[in-house]
């Protein structure tokens, strides 16, 4: 027996899988268990969380496989410090205050925490996990071309792969500072938006604009025809010079953690000025990954996978039949992908691997409770909807989602005001069941598994269009999230109802309050609805009426069982 | 479990005005003194930036700890405690609602709050598995330990909050009424945070549970003293350490930075950027380099 823990430990966000034979039994974001978004430490929760799923105890794992070198990682570091010097006198003692005290003697540490011999810990390289994770959606049997467009792993910061039967083989890679992905982040910044997570509302924020001349922005990035940039050292370590040049491509920086509004046009401008530059490189990274490796079938990881226009351009413009984006194309990821590498997996990996326990129930049994969720949304109410194991990866993929009609006007500003997000900058997907995606969305079969997990954005057929209005991105596009029958979220019987209601789908986004994770729990969910602008939350235990002065006014239902 | 009921109306505040009857060694005492001088607390107050990110702060700790038991009240099997509970989350979360409206007007008279926290590997967030990332609660910890060590530790915590934020209304009294009006309605909360748990923890030990009770005021006080003896011991040796680390930079590292300049001009092309063919790996799970 093979028994393997994935691990992603002092990154943005530590996580664990389990894999037992090639099955991958539980995987989890610390984040969903200690609800901390500061991340960057040993995912002690998430390790025992798994374990347990899977019944074991440390001891009885075979391997623990770290998703990065930390060696490699600490020379990396030092040798950014030297370049960046003089700047970075703070920076330096900063980040080898943490290298010197904890993260150099990461097998140590994981090794003490886990109660494990020191020599059952491994370290794969960071590529190389997030290219395993990438393709573990897919079929194992089959080839596939893997681009990873990461900040950065050890020393790679893109990456060109093949992953034969789970199998992954790195041909080239561009090493720090050279990145696309830090040079997306420093310019989301530079916009307002987060450094890391904001990449899809960046996106969608640059539709609004117009691209303006390249050439200064290529030379910030030091692009090449063929892909490969040339970004100075100093442009990322000292964040003075960053700015400053970064100021001279696009304008004043806007404040911190507040996006602009599309009528910002400068703004919206230099956005999309940044994201059809970056386009355009990872496109002619994608041409020279297809000429080392003619495959037809193209599977993207990293910070730039997070880009559902991207995915959609790798499809339209790029060399590769079909093109695929997993729901974890992050950090989180890699520990799965970690795991993959010591395990290849023996079928296709779906996102539900969280833990939780509902006793048993479950409202996807009730076909009543499906209905009458429907049923609600049909009439104009937004509805949060729990089942099933949670979603591993950047968002619930339909297991913890708030719901409403996606042809009613005004519906998506509703949504997301519930829900203290922004209307201009949340993001939202069109559930439809697969007959319907088959039918409305062009180019669906050959992104089909990155539709599944919404993770790529298409076009529309104008009856879709007619029909969903408020789904339509800025740019007319959809991004889908189609669910199949019998998905572990359960969301195909509510979708199934709306259908039989007249509904051509279901206007969906992840049952989070801005700043905060989908939960994990029902009395998580719970909560969060409580706090929320919600009119029902239908869970487990059967549909919770909630009113507007919260907990007092809840009041549950018990469903029908079938 | 606990006998008053949780509706009383805010403007009364009767469970205050019990508080002052507390029977004799009675679980926490409330102090009116502050731990830190008032005048540092002023100057703290005075400076915008300190102001907001204090602000931002106390809305976080609320609003985690308005979650955590809310989640607690979800578990009691007691109907009045888990009403209570619940009104005291309830509370919380308002405490957040209030403490991000300052946040935001200070914001509109153009504080800023300062960059994020770079503290993430500061061996202060040591003793993690005690200390949430925002307050006193640990999480999980009326599974952990039950009902009794839950409100013991809420007991603790809200008495040390209630002295804390008076120590605030006190010191903004001038300086900033607005907030003090805001300390002042807070702590008025605190007041009843602190006298329903105390009347918890009173009919527990009256109906036997003493020796229970008391292990688990001794516990949360105790527990509350090591971590602050810890993180007193843990901010010097950062202080130290960071320091260290400042001289290192400028007296160790500064030819080596010469050398690799010197050197990055000298091989032209090491750093270029441009695609590198990676070496093929027959054992991708061996080493650490």
């Amino acid at each position: 027996m093979n028994r393997v823990l994935g691990v992603t430990a002092d990154r943005a966000h530590p996580a664990a899988a389990l894999v037992i034979d090639g099955v991958v039994v539980a995987a989890l974001r610390e984040d969903q268990l200690n609800r901390s978004m500061l991340g960057e430490a040993l995912p002690t929760r998430a390790c025992q969380a798994v374990l347990a799923e899977g019944g074991l105890a440390a001891r009885d794992l075979d391997l623990v496989v770290v998703s990065e070198r930390p060696l490699r990682r600490f020379e990396r570091e030092l040798a950014g410090h030297l370049w960046a010097f003089p700047n970075g006198a703070g920076a330096f003692a900063r980040s080898m205050f943490g290298w010197l005290g904890e993260r150099l003697w990461l097998r140590a540490r994981l090794a003490h925490t886990l109660e494990i011999p020191p020599g059952r810990v491994r370290f794969v390289e960071h590529a190389r996990a997030h290219a395993a994770a990438a393709a573990a959606c897919l079929l194992p049997d089959r080839s596939h071309a893997a681009l990873i467009v990461d900040g950065v792993g050890e020393w790679a910061t893109t990456t060109l792969a093949r992953v034969d039967s789970g199998r992954v083989t790195l041909l080239e890679e561009q090493r720090f500072p050279h990145s696309l992905g830090l040079g997306l982040a420093a310019c989301a910044e530079h916009l307002g938006f987060a450094p890391e997570g904001d990449e899809a509302a960046l996106e969608r924020f640059a539709v609004h604009g117009v691209p303006g001349d390249l050439r200064a922005l290529a030379a910030f990035f030091g692009l090449g025809d063929d892909g490969a940039i040339a970004l100075g050292a100093q442009h990322v370590s000292s964040r003075r010079i960053q700015r400053r040049v970064l100021e001279s491509v696009l304008g004043v920086a806007r404040n911190p953690g507040r996006p602009p509004t599309p009528s910002d046009r400068g703004a919206a401008n230099a956005a999309a000025t940044v994201v059809s530059a970056l386009t355009e490189a990872t496109l002619a990274a994608a041409r020279r990954l297809h000429d080392l490796a003619p495959l037809s079938s193209l599977v993207i990881g990293g910070t730039l996978a997070r880009m559902p226009r991207l995915v959609a351009a790798l499809l339209e413009r790029g060399p590769f039949a079909t093109v695929h984006t997993p729901p974890w194309p992050g950090d989180d990821g890699a520990a799965l992908g970690a795991a993959l590498v010591a395990s290849p997996s023996a079928a296709c990996v779906a996102p539900f691997l969280g833990t939780w326990s509902s006793d048993g129930h479950d409202p996807a049994e009730h076909i009543d409770v499906a209905r009458e969720a429907a049923r609600l949304v049909r009439d104009g109410a937004l509805v949060g909807w729990v089942a099933g194991r949670p979603a591993f990866g950047d968002h619930s993929c339909g297991g913890r989602a708030a719901l409403t009609d996606p042809g009613a006007p005004g519906a998506r500003q509703r949504l997301l005001h519930a829900l203290q997000r922004s209307s201009d900058h949340g993001v939202t997907w069109l559930a439809l069941d697969e007959e319907n995606a088959r039918a409305h969305l062009v180019g669906y079969d050959r992104a089909e598994a990155a539709a599944r997990y919404g993770t790529v954005a298409l076009q529309p057929s104008a009856e879709l269009a007619r029909r969903a209005p408020e789904a339509l991105e800025p740019d007319g596009r959809v991004r889908a999230l189609v669910v199949p029958s019998s998905s572990p979220s359960g969301l195909d019987r509510v979708v199934a109802a709306a259908r039989e209601l007249g509904l051509v789908g279901l206007l969906v986004t992840d049952l989070a309050r801005a700043g905060s994770r989908p939960p994990r729990l029902e009395v998580d969910a719970l909560d969060e609805c409580q706090r929320s602008g919600l009119d029902a939350l239908v869970t487990a235990r059967g549909i919770h009426l909630l009113g507007s002065s919260t907990l007092e006014t809840a009041r549950c239902h018990e469903p029908a069982a079938v | 479990v606990c006998s008053a009921s949780p509706d009383h109306p805010r403007e009364h505040n009767s469970w205050v005005r019990r508080d002052t009857h507390l029977p004799a060694g009675s679980p926490e005492k409330m102090s009116t003194r502050a731990h830190a001088h008032p005048s540092r607390i002023e100057a703290h107050w005075r400076d915008p930036v300190r102001a907001l990110a204090t602000l931002l702060s106390f809305a976080n700790t609320e609003e985690d700890g308005g979650r955590d038991i809310l989640a607690a009240a979800e578990r009691t099997n007691s109907a009045e405690l888990r009403a209570h509970l619940r009104r005291h989350a309830e509370d919380e979360l308002r405490h957040a609602a209030l403490f991000r409206a300052a946040a935001a007007t200070l914001r509109a008279r153009g504080a800023q709050a300062p960059e994020h926290t770079q503290h993430r590997y500061d061996l202060r967030r040591a003793g993690r598995d005690e200390l949430d990332p925002h307050g006193f609660l640990a999480s999980h910890l009326y599974d952990e330990r039950g009902e009794v060590a839950y409100v013991a530790f809420l007991h603790v915590a809200e008495a040390r909050a209630a002295e804390h934020f008076g120590a605030h209304a006190s010191a903004t009294a001038t300086l900033e009424p607005e907030l003090a009006r805001l300390f002042d309605e807070v702590l008025r909360d605190e007041k009843y945070h602190v006298a329903y748990t105390a009347r918890c923890l009173e009919q527990w030990r009256r109906a036997g549970r003493a020796r229970e009770v008391d292990a688990a005021l001794r516990r949360a006080r105790s527990s509350r003293a090591a971590i602050a003896w810890k993180q007193l011991g843990l901010r010097s040796a950062a202080g130290f350490g960071t320091g260290v680390l400042y001289v290192t930079y400028w007296a160790l590292f500064t030819p080596f930075a010469l050398l690799a300049r010197l050197s990055s001009r000298t091989r032209n092309g090491a750093h270029n950027g441009g695609w590198t063919t990676c070496t093929s790996v027959s054992h991708p799970l061996e080493g650490q380099a």
